[in-house]
């Protein structure tokens, strides 16, 4: 088990109530994020996290620390928000929706974008992309930063939780393809557009 | 397809995640490198990426003050650690 | 016997071109943590044979420390500093290295046989003009393609990559020199 997973575990077996609010605050924006990829509603999706956190206490004795403390709560968010998606016959099943998001070819960047065939230049930028504002440029990143939070969430539903996951919440493939129950390819190709269709929203709002 | 001496911007884009995911061979990698210093266009769209992702990491940050867990949650956990 | 001199192009500022790191001044070890692998980790730098490569806005020479892997197209060490700034580059030398490699790669593309010649002289127009343009890393790249495509199909790449090794040994006649 991490160290730090311990010294969590062993201040919640304590009785410290500090912790445990500490513990709760730091997960609460990213579980109300995924849960809402499935429920839909800001008000569903903190049902979702209080059941999540509800059930987590209620298994955190069997918890053995095969993976980190945060792998396993998230995991137990993801199930709970799917619970409640499908009790409400919310959502498609996982495979539909991952068929759909990963068949047919999707180009990162429209080819009008690019110098088409038979010209010499064929694949080369034709209208290239501007630079974002770097992070000397504090009021714009923010701004950017504002239109990214609402981006995301304007992403089909498995990308969205891919690029939460990945990007926003920092977990490896790996551990997203565990949480998710997603192959590796499906997982890097989720990524791939999910990310290519945030970045044409922010070029286009700039 | 691809001419092997040469990547198109085309299938640079296509490759980004990849490169910045850490999945790309040697000779690949080296290949994309190339073309990123030769093509600022391509440049700026790592760059894009780079920012974006980076900026996504930022987003679920830890509140400064620490509200009190919701009645039921802070309930669970007393009844838990009596337990 | 002294180790062989090793360089790295930087974007202007001293930065890495692709990573965007600033490289700090000379003298000043840059160490490199966890273990070094080529493309992933490590301070990747030319030898003379490399740099045609990875042309960019300043040529540095470079001092390694501790593990050196060899890579295809460089040398990744564990720990290296810039020592010095060919200025010769900066000034005219990078306009003079590009026109130099469409001018030779165009004499090689008149030499040959009109057939061979006609895939090869769209490249050397596009050499001549990143050339009028100071396009240095493009400019230069196409005036090897144009010699790779004067050569059948399956010597296209040797063809290449000997073109890069003019470019190399002109960059180290005229830019580098002995000291």
């Amino acid at each position: 088990m991490h160290a730090e997973d311990r010294a969590t575990l062993d201040a919640l077996k304590r009785g410290d109530e500090r912790a445990f609010a500490h513990l709760v605050a730091a997960y609460q924006a990213g579980f109300v994020r995924i849960a809402y990829t499935w429920v839909r509603s800001a008000t569903a999706a903190q049902e979702v996290v209080q059941d999540a956190w509800l059930a987590a206490l209620e298994s955190i004795d069997r918890f053995e620390g095969r993976s980190s403390l945060r792998t396993w709560l998230y995991g137990i968010v993801v199930n709970t928000a799917r619970a409640h998606a499908r009790a409400q016959r919310r959502q498609a099943p996982m495979s539909a929706l991952v068929a759909e998001e990963t068949d047919a070819h999707e180009p990162a960047v429209e080819a009008a974008r690019f110098v088409a065939e038979p010209e010499r230049w064929s694949g080369h930028w034709l209208h290239a992309p501007a630079p974002f504002p770097g992070p000397d440029r504090a009021l714009e990143q923010r701004e950017l930063r504002a239109q990214l939070d609402a981006a995301i969430s304007e992403l089909p539903p498995v990308q969205q939780q891919v690029v939460i996951l990945c990007d926003v919440q920092r977990f490896s493939g790996e551990e997203a393809c565990n949480i998710l129950g997603l192959s590796d390819t499906h997982q890097r190709v989720l990524l791939h557009r999910a990310r290519a269709k945030l970045r044409a929203i922010l070029e286009k709002q700039r | 397809m691809t001419k092997p001496f040469e990547l198109t911007c085309q299938e640079i884009v296509e490759l980004v995640t990849d490169y910045l995911e850490g999945h790309m061979r040697a000779a690949q990698r080296s290949q994309f490198e190339q073309h990123i210093v030769m093509c600022a266009p391509c440049a700026t769209y790592l760059e894009q990426m780079r920012t974006m992702v980076g900026l996504a990491a930022t987003l679920d940050a830890p509140p400064e003050v620490v509200p009190q867990p919701p009645a039921a949650v802070l309930e669970a956990f007393r009844r838990w650690k009596r337990s | 016997m002294s180790a062989p001199r090793t360089f790295k192009f930087l974007a202007a500022g001293a930065r890495g071109p692709v990573s965007g790191f600033r490289w700090p001044a000379p003298g000043t070890w840059v160490e490199v943590e966890g273990a070094i692998e080529p493309c992933v980790r490590g301070a990747h730098v030319c030898r003379v044979g490399d740099l045609p490569y990875w042309l960019h806005d300043e040529l540095w020479e470079m001092e390694l420390r501790g593990q050196v892997i060899e890579a295809d197209d460089c040398l990744v060490a564990q720990s290296a500093r810039l020592v010095r700034r060919f200025e010769a580059w900066q000034h005219d030398g990078a306009r003079n290295f590009v026109a130099a490699c469409a001018e030779h790669a165009a004499a090689l593309v008149a030499e040959a046989a009109p057939e061979t010649r006609e895939l090869a002289q769209g490249y050397i127009e596009d050499a001549r003009e990143c050339a009028e343009a100071s396009v240095v890393a493009f400019g230069a790249f196409s005036a090897a393609v144009a010699v790779g495509k004067l050569a059948p199909a399956a010597q296209a790449i040797q063809a290449y990559r000997r073109e890069r090794a003019w470019q190399s040994e002109w960059l180290a006649r005229c830019v580098i020199g002995g000291n």
